[in-house]
Formats: C-alpha cells, structure tokens, sequence
C-alpha cells in the first residue's frame, strides 16, 4: 500500500443529509449526517443491508438522486475540492459519465435493449471525446477486447439481449471504463452472477481498475466479496455509517456491535457451526428510526444512554472510525 | 392373513413411521425418495416448420436418493436446472423420462385424486417472498388455504392451527390479520414457511429461499427451518447457488452442471475434499475471508454453454482445466469414490 502522505483525496463526501418526502407527510431520513473521503486510486466498500441508504448515497454523488420526492437536506460532495451539489444540471453531464461513471447491478436493464452494443459504448466516447464516428468504433472494439470478449467485431453489432448476464456485465464495465474516469461508482455489479462468473467479473474490475488508474466506490452487501476487493470499507446502518477501517482492521478487529453480529452472521466455507448467530429484529424503516443510537433496539450490548442520544463519531485511530457510545467510556478519544 | 399382508405393506411404504415414535436407528437409512434416469425436457418454439425439432434438456438424467429426515443440498449456478429438477419432484412440470419413487411407491404417473394425496406430503418454499404470496390475502388465509384444500379439519380447527404454526415460525398471533405488503422480506419467508407447514408435510423442497433476504436476516430463517426440520422430522431438499449457505444447512450435497449431477457427497467430504474438476472451481470462485493466504484460485473461463445444445461428451468438458482427449466423445458416468462420495469424471477412472 502507498504511503498516507502521498494520497491525494478524490471524493470527499460531508455532513450528507438526504431526506424523502413521504405522502403522509412524514419525511423519510434516508441518508443522516453520512462524511467520508476517498482517495485516489483507492477502493472503497460501501456495506449495508437493504434499506441502509448505500445506493442513496452513490445516486447521490452521481446526482442521480430523484428531486423531489428526494431532497439533499444538507451537506456538501466535493470532487477535486469542488462541490457538485453546486452545478448545474448541463455541467453535471460533463462529469457523468467521463470523470465519474457507474455500473448497476442488473445489466439487462441498464443497457438499452432497442440499440446496439457498438452504439452504447460508441455513444458515451462520442459524448466526452472529440473523436470520429471511425475511431469511436475502433475504441468500443479495443475496450471490449480488454474487458475480456474475444469476437468483439462481432458483439459490437449485437443486442444486449444476445448476450449472457456476465457478458453484459462485461459490456457495462467497457462504457463506465470508456472515458477513464477518475472514480467509478459500483452498485452491487455481482450480485446478479454465479459465483463463477462473479468471480471473473471481479478480476476484471482490479485489473481496469489498475491500467485506468481509477478509484472505486464499491457497494455491497456481501462482507466476503469486500474481504476481496477493497482497501477500506464503510459499514452502513439505517443512514448513517456506523463503522469505517482499513479491511483487513475491519474484519480481525471490529469494534461497532452491528459489524461483529454482521461477520458473525455470515455462514462460512471454512467453520462449522450448528447454528448461525443471527440478530435479532429488522432493519428499522427510514421513517420511524429510533432515537439514540440506530441500532440500539437490535444491540446486545445496549445501554440506557443509547435508545435516548445519538453517537457521535469516535475516531479509534487514524483509519478507523466508529459511531458507538461503548467506546466515549472505555476509551478517552475525543470526538470528530 | 391379510392384516398381516397390511401392515408389512404399510412398513415397506413407511406409512407407519418408526421416527415419530422415537424408536428410528440413526445407522440405518430410510429412502425417502428415489429418482431414476429422471429427465425434464422443454420443447423450443421453432421458427418453421422445416427447422429441426429442439429442446432444452433442463434435466437430463439425474438418479438420487432422498433419506429420510435429512437435508440434500442442491447446488449449481443459475441455467443448470436445479429449480426444474424441484418441480419435477413435485410434478410441477411433467418429467419427460425416468422414474421417481416416493416410499417405494411410483407417483410420475399419478393424476387426479391420488396426486393430490402425494402432494399432501410435499410442500415448496420459494425464493421471492414478494411474488409468493397472494397481495389481497390476509395472512390467516393464506395459511389456512392448503389445509382447507387438503385436510378435513373444521374451521374452528383450522384457525387454531394457523394461530400454533405462526407462533412456530416466530410471527405474533394478530400476524394472520394482516396484509402480506406489511410485513418484510425475512417475516414474509416466515409466513411461506408457516403455509408449507399447514399441511403436515414430510418433505419440502425449498427453492432458494434465503437468497432474497439480507444476511442478518438470512441466518434467522436458516436457524428456523433447522428447528422446523428437529421438531418435525422435516426432510429438505435445499437448492441454492450459495454454497457457503448449503454447506451450512446440509447433510449431503449435488452438484449439478447443465443438467446433471457431476458429483454427490456428504458434506464434509464434498466441501473438504471435492473432486469434480467444476467442484473445485466452484468452491475456489467463493470470496473467502482470508488475509494471511491468497486463495489459490481456479478460474474458470466463460460461462455455461446453452442447454439446448449442450457439448458431446461430458458437459463440462469445454471449460474444465484438466481436459483429455475422452472428455469430448464420452459420457462419464456417476463411479463411487469411497463411502461419502460419488463423482462422474474421467479423472478417476480406475
């Protein structure tokens, strides 16, 4: 790993709020009070259950997020020092897709069934690149070459619906990479594959990852597939992020109760136990959350202080952060 | 005479259940359900009538064994006709070939009244517990629906039992007032499990059904069905493509690959010790946990070949690492290693 001081930041996300209008007038806290940075070149995970406001946050930065019924309440997103949250419309397309781009989790219907393979990663060239109709051609056939698809010639002239999930997968990650993006945001990009193919698809993210230089934000539910992939990782909890460390500080030593019960509650190749622990309750709804402490009802080391304050944020040491009242006593850090 | 002739009849079927009256030897196993040469073919819609007839060999013979009051895991990715093999179990899709045998007794050609009974037996979970469940149902009902079908209970009798089986997945007793949309996805499985129950079943074929849920989620419903299962001397059929969840639930597992087992065993010795050369590239693309060693990986190139036209020879055979010349024009068939373990590959040919 690089060395701290030469690492520039690329993304700096803080105080995130983002709130949803909900028809019975309530407003959903969807996103609350979520910061965090990523540096160049580096790979983020961004964990969290269903309903835990991961992909919010990654619509977000990519200003995806449907205004209303969704409202960014506060906060700022700065890429390269400058706040995206401040331009406008027309300015955000220039950045889309050419310093930031995405891949979903479902490829079939984030391609365009109606046009050509050839057309879609031509499309996104042609949007940021003065370039030829020629030579946005001879640049989607080299892109897939990379990404892994022997008869490119012959793909790039097919339908989406022509090819196999992992195949459009590989597609997808061809246009995100198209423009070298200085950030490539990932919502989920395996959870619809087989292990085998997930396991090729995972390889290829590094590796373009690597020749393009890129960072990503990588978002997830799947703990094991993080161990793999990133250099930090964020656990979110209903909102907020509630554990940030270094991976590998993350998984021997966690100290946030919901990231121990969550790498508990993953069944494992290589232990055998009769029963799995599991935690107990669900996830609360973003629009009856507890006060205090979000994960308090679920937490089995709860104390009085936390159904009625809100952690702050403790920083244990430089990398590893952690919004758990248990450790304001235990440890005498002070607060972010 | 014939008393006796009914009773030995009655045992041969395992109409009377030795386990129920704790009295079962855990050495000596009872097949549940036998499948021989079992095929599920689909019929291709073709684009004339000059074109060549085709069909998609979802399952293309598959012989396995079912105990009693164990869970076989099934396992393969998606394509590979794990899913079709379940429902064919359960007649959901007419098998084109082969036999199955529940107690002894041949049911691929039951109809009518008799299959109905032969379902009474078996019941399914599925994956999506969104899709599952009837919207405009009370919970109430959609439990109460299989034993009204199925069973000569009264009303009275039907709703105490939905009010017993709710408490048994975990749900409050008001649960049956309520709409399916109210619930979650893990409470919503609960409920699946719950109307599986209704019926007194012996054997349940579960489609996947911790893949929707979260992982906190996830393990409460496995803990679940692992009670159901001691409580009630359930056997299961899991199929998942999540091997790490298999591993945890099963006692034995199959692989399947295109429509055909490539290798059976139990547990420990499967996931310890695979042989199957798709096995190992299997359990090797698993992300694992581990910073001390880097994984000595298996990759696999490409993906599933289509099963309308699958490749001559063993399936495998275009993506296997350790390839011979006799892969590509013959058909391995299932040899037993050892005691554990079965395996349908030329690399142990004796």
């Amino acid at each position: 790993m690089e060395p701290v001081e030469t690492k520039q930041i690329l993304l700096e996300v803080r105080n995130l709020k983002i709130q949803f209008q909900l028809k019975n007038g309530k407003k959903a806290k969807v996103v609350d009070d979520v910061s965090f940075s990523i540096h160049k070149g580096e790979t983020v995970a961004l964990v969290g259950e269903s309903g835990s406001g991961k992909s919010i946050t990654s619509l977000s930065i990519m200003r995806l997020l449907p205004i209303p019924p969704g409202e960014i309440a506060s906060g700022t997103i700065l890429l390269n020092g400058k706040n995206l949250l401040d331009y406008k419309n027309k300015e955000m397309s220039h950045i889309r897709g050419n310093e930031i781009s995405m891949i979903f989790q479902e490829p079939m219907t984030s391609l365009d069934p109606v046009f050509t393979i050839g057309n879609q990663i031509m499309e996104s060239i042609k949007r940021h690149q003065k370039v030829s109709k020629n030579e946005a051609r001879e640049k989607s056939i080299l892109l897939l070459k990379e990404v892994g698809i022997a008869n490119a010639e012959k793909v790039i002239g097919e339908y989406p619906h022509q090819l196999s999930g992992g195949m459009r997968q590989r597609v997808m990650i061809a246009i995100a990479m198209s423009n070298n993006p200085q950030l490539l945001i990932a919502d989920e990009p395996t959870t619809a594959l087989d292990v085998t193919v997930q396991a090729q698809i995972l390889n290829l993210m590094m590796k373009m990852k690597k020749d393009h230089h890129s960072a990503i934000l990588f978002i997830t539910h799947d703990m094991s597939v993080v161990a793999e992939t990133a250099d930090r990782v964020m656990v979110m909890y209903a909102g907020q992020i509630v554990e940030e460390a270094l991976v590998k500080e993350l998984f021997l030593n966690p100290q946030h109760p919901y990231t121990r019960a969550l790498l508990k509650t993953m069944p494992s190749l290589d232990t055998d136990v009769e029963r799995l622990p599991s935690i107990p309750g669900i996830v609360p709804p973003a629009y009856a959350l507890p006060d205090g402490c979000r994960f308090a009802p679920r937490c089995q080391f709860a104390m009085d202080q936390c159904h009625t304050t809100l952690p702050e944020v403790l920083v244990i040491d430089e990398a590893h952060k952690v919004r758990c009242h248990l450790f304001s006593f235990s440890s005498k850090l002070p607060p972010l | 005479m014939h008393a006796q002739f009914k009773i030995w009849t009655q045992l041969r079927l395992g109409v009377i259940d030795f386990q129920r009256k704790g009295r079962v030897l855990m050495t000596k196993k009872e097949v549940l359900l036998e499948i021989n040469h079992l095929k599920t073919y689909f019929p291709v819609k073709r684009k004339s009538m000059k074109e060549e007839k085709k069909v998609v060999k979802a399952v293309d013979d598959v012989s396995i064994e079912i105990y009693r009051g164990e869970t076989l895991g099934i396992v393969g990715e998606s394509g590979s006709g794990k899913s079709t093999f379940g429902r064919a179990i359960l007649k959901l899709v007419e098998p084109t070939e082969g036999e199955i045998l529940y107690k002894g007794q041949q049911i691929q050609h039951l109809k009518g009244n008799k299959l109905q009974k032969y379902r009474n037996q078996m019941q399914m979970i599925f994956q999506d517990p969104f899709s599952s469940l009837n919207p405009r149902m009370k919970v109430g009902a959609i439990i109460e629906e299989p034993m009204a079908l199925q069973l000569t209970l009264t009303k009275e009798q039907r709703k105490k039992r939905v009010k017993e089986l709710l408490q048994k997945v975990g749900l409050s007793e008001d649960t049956m007032h309520k709409f399916p949309h109210e619930f979650s996805g893990g409470q919503r499985q609960r409920i699946g499990i719950a109307r599986a129950l209704a019926v007194n079943p012996e054997f349940i074929i579960a489609d996947e059904p911790v893949s929707a849920l979260d992982v906190s989620v996830q393990s409460q419903v496995l803990n679940l069905l692992m009670d159901l299962q001691d409580e009630f001397h359930l056997t299961y059929l899991f199929i998942s493509h999540d091997l790490s969840v298999v591993k945890h639930i099963s006692d034995r597992v199959a692989v399947l690959y295109l429509g055909r087992i490539v290798e059976i065993g139990t547990k420990n010795e499967l996931y310890a010790n695979p042989l199957h050369p798709y096995t190992k590239a299997l359990l090797s693309a698993i992300p694992i946990v581990n910073f001390d060693e880097p994984k000595q990986a298996i990759p696999l190139q490409g993906e599933l070949p289509s099963p309308m036209n699958p490749p001559v020879g063993c399936v495998f055979h275009t993506r296997c690492p350790f390839v011979m010349e006799k892969c590509h024009q013959v058909r391995p068939t299932m040899e037993e290693m050892n005691e554990h373990q079965r395996v349908a590959c030329f690399l142990y040919d004796k």
